[in-house]
């Protein structure tokens, strides 16, 4: 009974502290809320088009932004555009010479200016510009090919608008195949959801290491030593306080994201079991760093490194597919990755808890492993003045 | 002047032997920085970015044969990876397991179709998990549609102009398939006005984790007031704006010095390129006059040191969420990307980011904005915490 006391007076103070009002119920829905602003919609890069005030630069903008692939913006002033690439408010910029209605009409080849941002998106881009710009000149060339083989310049634009409307169409079709890495996942928050959770459970418990420190500092634990109550009742009780307040964490970040955002988090009877075996995690992880560090302060300091970055190395800022294959590695020895593997199983795949025996396994010997080296710490430090 | 100076140096003093400061403003952005550079870097590196497409060709014409020629000439330039397969249901298999991003499939029958004006397809069979390859494999046939079109026109115009007699016909297809078009597209040489990865990063974190150490003078003033020593200092012959002073001074040296350990640091341990020396004092200089003002503002309205931490802790993570601290995107239009705009983090960013062609000068409006934060907060803030030293 004294065991669920000391957890239960844990809990209390946890609840009490009026700054975890913001950081554990506002500030985790926070962000679930950002990540999904990013993923909704179609994302259109933009591209901005200077056109000098010629009608190839018009038709050009107009055959782009009709595409539906991005949106146009134009452009009077090329300096100002360009700089607007610079910094990245733009993804790319067409700029087009102003006697480009002159030399194409007389059949000479003028260059159009093309910049992009040294980021993944720029190859697409410059295939759409070359594409608009091969569909607005279809006329020019075949009439200036007509003109190089001698026919007269109005009978070859006669003759090349009479021929556009025989042109055959090409159509080209695109299918895909294979498991998507977002497949199954149906909300545009589901995936900030999960990882989000994953962060926010470790990094609160984390944190919650503080108050064990607290404890000390106070005198709070020289007391219960004190007391007719066994060490060992004192070091459960710390950890199952520990461990209520990841889990509290937990629940509500699932609770709070299905009545807001209708997140789908697939079998319960197995996100329950993720979320029992990463709480035990971070409870032994608070309770470890709890008792490595004798001022709460710096401990806070470690929390919210260790926090935040064990999170971005276990896959709960980048989607684990998309590491490399020495992070990859490195990702196995972090549990976070462990708890983002069985979610993405369970709310992707619709796995149960016998399909993600492997993940609660090794997040349970973390667990266990974490527990026995904080307890065997713990049983020294509690009797420390 | 004299006394604040010494109010300043005790603190100091104080903070040094705490070593809470040193994993706050230097061992936490750093050991961040360094992760999300690895996490991050890896992932988003321009250089990892390999395209591998495949191509079935079944048609026996010259259309045919003029895809493959660009696709090998595409591969030889290193522009993409190009596998050739003899049979579609080999192509689809390697699809489906990822070897290839994606197949562009040219059907038999392909060239006698254009070549009697009849409607044709291409297909193009991609990887779900390879959008881009996918994306980009697609825009190569529509582009090789386009060139069959545009040749399949210049021919028929020329004919139909009498210009080129009917017997020249395949002459003429040769002739107009190698005549460049008339609009081509070619690069535009600038710089690029935003951060590195590793740069990006260390500038972020460093200026998110100012904010907790910017916020310790007024925390500080309101501890020695619960503790008792602020009234002994209050009884001293000194004047009451010099204790505020030596305690804001305190936020700006530990501000400053922390931010240049960092920008030397990430430069040595991994290879941050901040830029010009003198645009990067004038942005660090003004960012931390901005954060504390803002730290100032914020702990002016709490009447305990705790409550001046967890407001100040609030208005950090808040400030660091908006200005871009842990999402690298490019500025957009939306109203996230203006929201940035409110804070010190994103006008410190956006300095950086101009500064990073090597024009120191180029840091001057996003430092008069950091500025006229700094006068606006700070004087405000100044005037709230004041009345804690007349309480």
């Amino acid at each position: 009974m004294k065991v669920l006391t000391i957890a239960g007076a844990n809990l209390r103070r946890f609840l009490r502290d009026r700054s975890n009002i913001f950081f554990v119920f506002v500030l985790p829905i926070g962000i679930v809320l950002l990540i999904g602003a990013q993923f909704s919609g179609d994302f259109e890069p933009t591209v901005g088009v200077f056109e000098a005030g010629t009608e190839i630069g018009a038709s050009l903008a107009e055959e782009l932004d009709s595409k539906g692939v991005v949106t146009v913006r134009r452009f009077d002033s090329e300096d100002e555009m360009l700089r607007a690439v610079e910094r990245g408010v733009l993804a790319a910029a067409v700029s087009v010479p102003g006697d480009a209605d002159t030399e194409v009409a007389a059949g000479r080849q003028v260059g159009v200016g093309f910049l992009t941002r040294p980021d993944g998106l720029g190859p697409q881009l410059r295939v759409s510009v070359i594409e608009a710009v091969s569909a607005v000149t279809l006329e020019p060339n075949a009439i200036a090919f007509a003109v190089s083989k001698g026919a007269d310049p109005s009978v070859a634009a006669e003759a090349s608008s009479a021929s556009l409307a025989a042109l055959p169409s090409i159509e080209v079709s695109t299918r895909s195949t294979g498991e998507s890495l977002f497949e199954g996942v149906s909300g545009q928050f589901d995936i900030g959801a999960s990882s989000q959770l994953v962060l926010f459970m470790f990094l609160t418990g984390l944190t919650g290491s503080a108050a064990l420190i607290q404890s000390r500092q106070l005198g709070v634990t020289t007391r219960m030593v004190g007391s007719p109550t066994s060490s060992t009742s004192i070091i459960v009780g710390e950890g199952l306080g520990r461990f209520v307040i990841v889990l509290a964490q937990g629940v509500y970040i699932v609770v709070a994201t299905v009545l807001l955002f209708r997140v789908d988090w697939g079998n319960l009877l197995a996100t329950a079991a993720v979320l029992v075996a990463f709480s035990a995690v971070g409870a032994g992880a608070a309770m470890l760093l709890g008792t490595v560090f004798r001022n709460d302060q710096q401990a806070g300091g470690v929390s919210v490194v260790a926090g935040i970055g064990l999170a971005a190395l276990g896959g709960s800022m980048l989607p684990l597919e998309l590491f490399s294959p020495t992070m990859t590695t490195i990702s196995r020895f972090i549990p976070h990755a462990w708890a983002n593997e069985a979610f993405a199983e369970i709310l992707r795949r619709g796995a149960g808890v016998g399909d993600i025996v492997t993940q609660l396994g090794v997040l349970a010997a973390f667990a266990a492993g974490l527990l026995a080296i904080a307890s065997w710490r713990m049983r020294s430090v509690i009797t420390r003045p | 002047m004299g006394p604040a100076i010494t109010i300043a140096i005790k603190d100091l003093a104080l903070r040094m032997r705490d070593r809470s400061v040193f994993i706050v403003g230097l061992i936490a952005p750093l050991a961040l920085a360094f992760i999300f550079n690895l996490v991050f870097g890896g992932a988003f590196g321009a250089d990892e970015l390999s395209l591998d497409v495949g191509v079935v060709v079944e048609d026996e014409g010259a259309a045919g044969e003029g895809l493959l020629g660009a696709l090998r000439d595409m591969d030889s330039s290193g522009t993409l990876a190009l596998t050739e397969f003899t049979s579609l249901s080999e192509a689809e298999e390697q699809v489906e397991e990822g070897t290839v991003g994606a197949v562009i499939h040219v059907p038999a029958g392909f060239s006698d179709a254009v070549a009697v004006n009849a409607d044709t397809a291409v297909e193009v069979i991609g990887n779900v998990d390879a959008p881009t390859t996918t994306d980009i494999a697609a825009a190569i046939a529509r582009e090789f549609a386009a060139g069959v079109r545009r040749t399949n026109l210049a021919v028929t115009t020329a004919l139909s102009t009498g210009a080129v007699p009917p017997g020249d016909v395949a002459a003429t297809i040769g002739d107009a398939a190698s005549a460049a078009p008339l609009l081509g597209v070619g690069d535009i040489e600038t710089e690029s006005r935003q951060l590195n990865t590793a740069t990006y990063f260390v500038a972020g974190l460093s200026i998110f984790f100012l904010f907790f150490i910017a916020g310790l003078g007024v925390t500080s003033m309101l501890e020695e007031r619960r503790e008792g020593t602020l009234f002994r200092l209050m009884a001293a012959p000194i004047r009451r704006r010099s204790i505020v002073l030596g305690k804001s001074l305190t936020s700006v040296v530990i501000g400053l010095v922390s931010m240049i350990v960092l920008v030397i640091a990430s430069g040595i341990i991994m290879g941050a390129e901040w830029g010009p020396p003198l645009g990067v004092a004038m942005m660090v200089t003004s960012a931390v006059l901005a954060v504390v003002g803002v730290m100032t503002l914020v702990g002016g309205f709490a009447k305990t040191p705790e409550q001046a931490g967890n407001l100040q802790s609030i208005v950090a993570v808040t400030f660091g969420m908006l200005g871009g601290t842990f999402v690298p995107v490019a500025e957009g239009e939306g109203l996230m990307s203006s929201l940035r705009f409110v804070t010190p983090n994103g006008w410190f960013m956006r300095g950086l980011g101009d500064i990073a062609s090597g024009d120191a000068m180029a840091a001057l409006p996003s430092m008069g904005i950091l500025l006229a934060m700094a006068a606006v907060t700070g004087g405000l803030g100044l005037a709230l915490v004041r009345k804690v030293v007349h309480a």
